[in-house]
């Protein structure tokens, strides 16, 4: 190989990694010529640095303006052969199962954000009140899956995301309640445990979920989380709550802030 | 699959030679580069006693240094000493002592995972990291520091329990959290996605982003907390408790309040999560 | 997951809506490749509404033969040269696509960290369109350097060479302004 077909070859390299090359005959060419190697080394370098340009967000506005667009246009088309809602969602996604986690990631976030788009455009036609109620249905159902993904991704911020998702059910079923409860108890970052407690105090009319939250203040060793949990239980005016509090304080690591907080909370239920 | 590197210093290998070691410029250094330098690499550290400064770098390659903190007392015979009597000893000369024979830094690399850790229950260390700006990290320390990230642009996780947690021109995602000890986080940008969470039992929460950041806060103040802030915060009065505002001196817009508070900046966007249970919530304007 | 050019085929049949899917997985690189064509960030937003619009009005002539992608940038060049024709229109397309941009002065001296992200784009301005853009396809855009060429009409080699001189050019503005700034 000579200079010039290695020219030749460096866009290849930068696209593809020094390890594409099928013919090893580059490799000897660039170890044997310095300026070659000098100028892969260069090129390469400003390949690699392009990537700390920043990916730029466009203003909200473009996407309203984009659902709007696309709304007139569907408006404008003949508004008889509507195929139901459901069918299309079934189509997009052929089969959860054996799709790999982040596909299976990937995809349902794309149809959340697809949904929202459409629930956004609902919002200015009332007359297919109906429709959009089943679609809200199935974008609820996408969203707790995607919340579920989201809450085993090792990542402690794309599981405070999952948390925040959760924070627009209406209704979340029994797995991701209990995943709920699992990430209280178990999750390694304060920061989501923290977030969990406020995600499940949404739910708190329901007397199991409660009880879980009740329960799970003798099992926190973060002070952040115990006076969170304090707090919360406080406000269901429990027998039961006022029970776990006063366990709480036979706890003799307890740090004061703590004590204080389950003293002052025992006095509010009582 | 490539094998596992890895790579382990003996800082302390026998008692007599520790001494010398263990100087007071006795930095231990090693450089560890990702199996796949290409791509975002994800560094985590564990420290029980000591701070950790994490900082970017326009290289590719981990550096690591561990720097025992103070200085070395005892004389030759004392690294023969067994715990108990090190700890008393410890009291009476008020300075910290090292343990022989225990110490060392460990650094392992697997798939662009890396895992630093320094024995460092006995004596204070240093941790200081250099990493390619795109790196993440997860680091947790425990006493007598602080942790201090700068210039990285990669998902940030961060625990702490008593020392503070500074993270100076960052990017990426932020999930921070202390119980003793401020948090300070100062934004270049912010990438509009992930969630940041920042959070501490005792200390500020103090926040500087970009002027034109959009951002829908959840502030959450206890005792006699304020909130302070160079944006216009539109309050969203979602918590059922009252809210009360406050227009103060200094051109700072004051809020107080006490309960959760949710506030949008430039319209609203990326989620922000501030408590301090005893402390106050700044929000800066970057200049 | 459905890919790209199986929705587009659905939008192509009357189901317009499903041109969302699309707008969401493609919108932000698209609205970051104008971004770092023109510098202007409400220039470029007009050009991704303009080409989302585009591509539903003439959903009808999409061909599945070739790749949505490469077809969605085909119209953003097309919409991109339109948009350049209206602003300059004293001047033939061919010279404003060629010219050398004026070097800007340099603005004060910002935080190190943005610096050089700064660096880096103000170096990207100093290449004349034609260059960054063949440098903006092959780096950001995920195209291969086959695709490229058919959106350009000319040869793989040619994209190669343009490629390979861009980058160059782009590293020499960018030593100069580092220079300039020490």
């Amino acid at each position: 190989m000579n200079c010039q077909e290695m020219k030749k070859m460096i866009p290849d390299l930068l696209q593809n990694g020094l390890e594409s090359g099928q013919d090893e005959h580059y490799r000897e060419h660039l170890h044997s010529c310095p300026a070659c190697w000098q100028e892969w080394q260069d090129l390469h370098e400003t390949w690699t640095r392009l990537g700390i340009l920043p990916e730029e967000q466009p203003g909200p506005e473009l996407r309203r303006n984009f659902y709007r667009q696309l709304e007139a246009s569907r408006r404008e088309m003949a508004a008889a052969k509507v195929t139901p809602w459901r069918q299309h969602w079934r189509r997009l996604l052929p089969d959860w199962r054996y799709a790999f986690p982040a596909m299976r990631l990937a995809a349902a976030v794309l149809v959340v954000v697809v949904g929202f788009g459409i629930g956004f455009m609902a919002g200015g036609s009332r007359e297919n009140g109906g429709k959009f109620a089943r679609l809200n249905k199935e974008v609820e159902r996408l969203q707790q899956q995607v919340s579920l993904s989201l809450l085993s991704q090792p990542s402690a911020a794309a599981r405070l995301q999952g948390l925040s998702m959760t924070s627009r059910l209406q209704d979340p079923d029994p797995t991701l309640l209990k995943m709920l409860l699992d990430v209280l108890d178990n999750d390694p970052s304060v920061n989501v445990r923290l977030s969990a407690v406020d995600a499940l105090y949404l739910f708190a009319d329901r007397e199991q979920v409660r009880a879980a939250l009740t329960a799970s203040l003798s099992r926190q060793a973060s002070p952040l989380v115990q006076i969170a949990l304090i707090d919360l239980m406080v406000s269901f005016k429990e027998k039961r709550a006022a029970a776990a509090l006063k366990k709480l304080l036979d706890d003799k690591q307890l740090i004061p802030e703590v004590r204080q907080r389950a003293k002052s909370g025992i006095s509010q239920i009582l | 699959m490539k094998p596992i590197k890895r790579i382990f210093i003996a800082l302390l290998v026998m008692g007599m030679v520790a001494p010398a070691l263990w100087s007071e410029d006795a930095v231990d250094r090693v450089a560890v580069p990702f199996s796949d330098p290409g791509k975002p690499g994800l560094v985590k550290a564990h420290l029980i006693n000591g701070g950790i400064v994490v900082k970017g770098y326009d290289g590719k390659e981990v550096i690591v240094e561990a720097k025992p903190r103070g200085h070395v007392v005892g004389k030759h015979e004392d690294e023969m000493d067994d715990d108990g009597e090190d700890e008393k000893r410890d009291k009476h000369a008020g300075m910290m002592r090292l343990k022989a024979g225990g110490g060392g830094l460990s650094v392992e690399e697997s798939k662009n995972v890396m895992e630093i850790s320094v024995p460092s229950w006995k004596t204070d260390i240093d941790l200081t990291i250099q990493v390619p700006m795109n790196t993440s990290l997860e680091l947790h320390a425990v006493n007598n520091g602080g942790i201090k990230v700068e210039n990285v642009n990669g998902d940030i996780e961060v625990a702490n329990v008593n020392g503070g947690i500074t993270l100076s021109r960052i990017s990426g995602s932020a999930v921070a959290q202390t119980v003793n000890g401020s948090v300070t986080a100062t934004f270049n940008r912010l990438d509009g996605k992930k969630p940041l969470s920042l959070i501490t039992l005792n200390g500020d929460v103090d926040i500087t982003l970009p002027a034109t950041a959009k951002v829908d806060f959840k502030l959450k103040i206890d005792n006699h907390g304020e909130i302070y802030s160079d944006f216009e915060l539109k309050l969203q009065n979602k918590s059922e408790k009252t809210v009360e505002d406050k227009r103060s001196h200094g051109g700072r817009y004051r809020v107080k309040i006490d309960k959760t508070v949710f506030g949008s900046i430039n319209g609203g966007g990326q989620e922000i999560t501030l408590k301090t249970f005893n402390g106050d919530i700044l929000l800066r304007k970057a200049k | 997951m459905p890919d790209d050019e199986k929705v587009m085929a659905q939008v192509r049949e009357g189901r317009v809506e499903m041109l969302a899917i699309l707008f969401e997985r493609h919108h932000v690189r698209l609205f970051n490749f104008f971004l770092r064509l023109t510098a202007n960030r409400s220039a470029s937003e007009d050009l991704v509404q303009e080409v989302f619009l585009r591509i539903l009005k003439y959903r009808h002539t999409y061909r599945g033969e070739s790749k949505f992608t490469t077809w969605m940038y085909q119209i953003g060049r097309n919409a991109h040269i339109d948009q350049l024709r209206a602003r300059r229109p004293e001047i033939s397309i061919d010279e404003v696509w060629e010219q050398e941009p004026s070097p800007q002065p340099l603005p004060p001296q910002k935080a190190e960290s943005e610096q050089e992200t700064d660096l880096l784009a103000r170096a990207m301005e100093r290449l004349p369109l034609r260059k960054r853009e063949v440098l903006l396809l092959a780096r950001f855009q995920n195209l291969k350097y086959q695709e490229i060429a058919s959106l350009l009409a000319c040869s793989v080699e040619s994209v190669k060479v343009q490629v390979h001189r861009s980058l160059k050019d782009l590293r020499r503005h960018y030593l100069d302004l580092q220079g300039g700034t020490q």
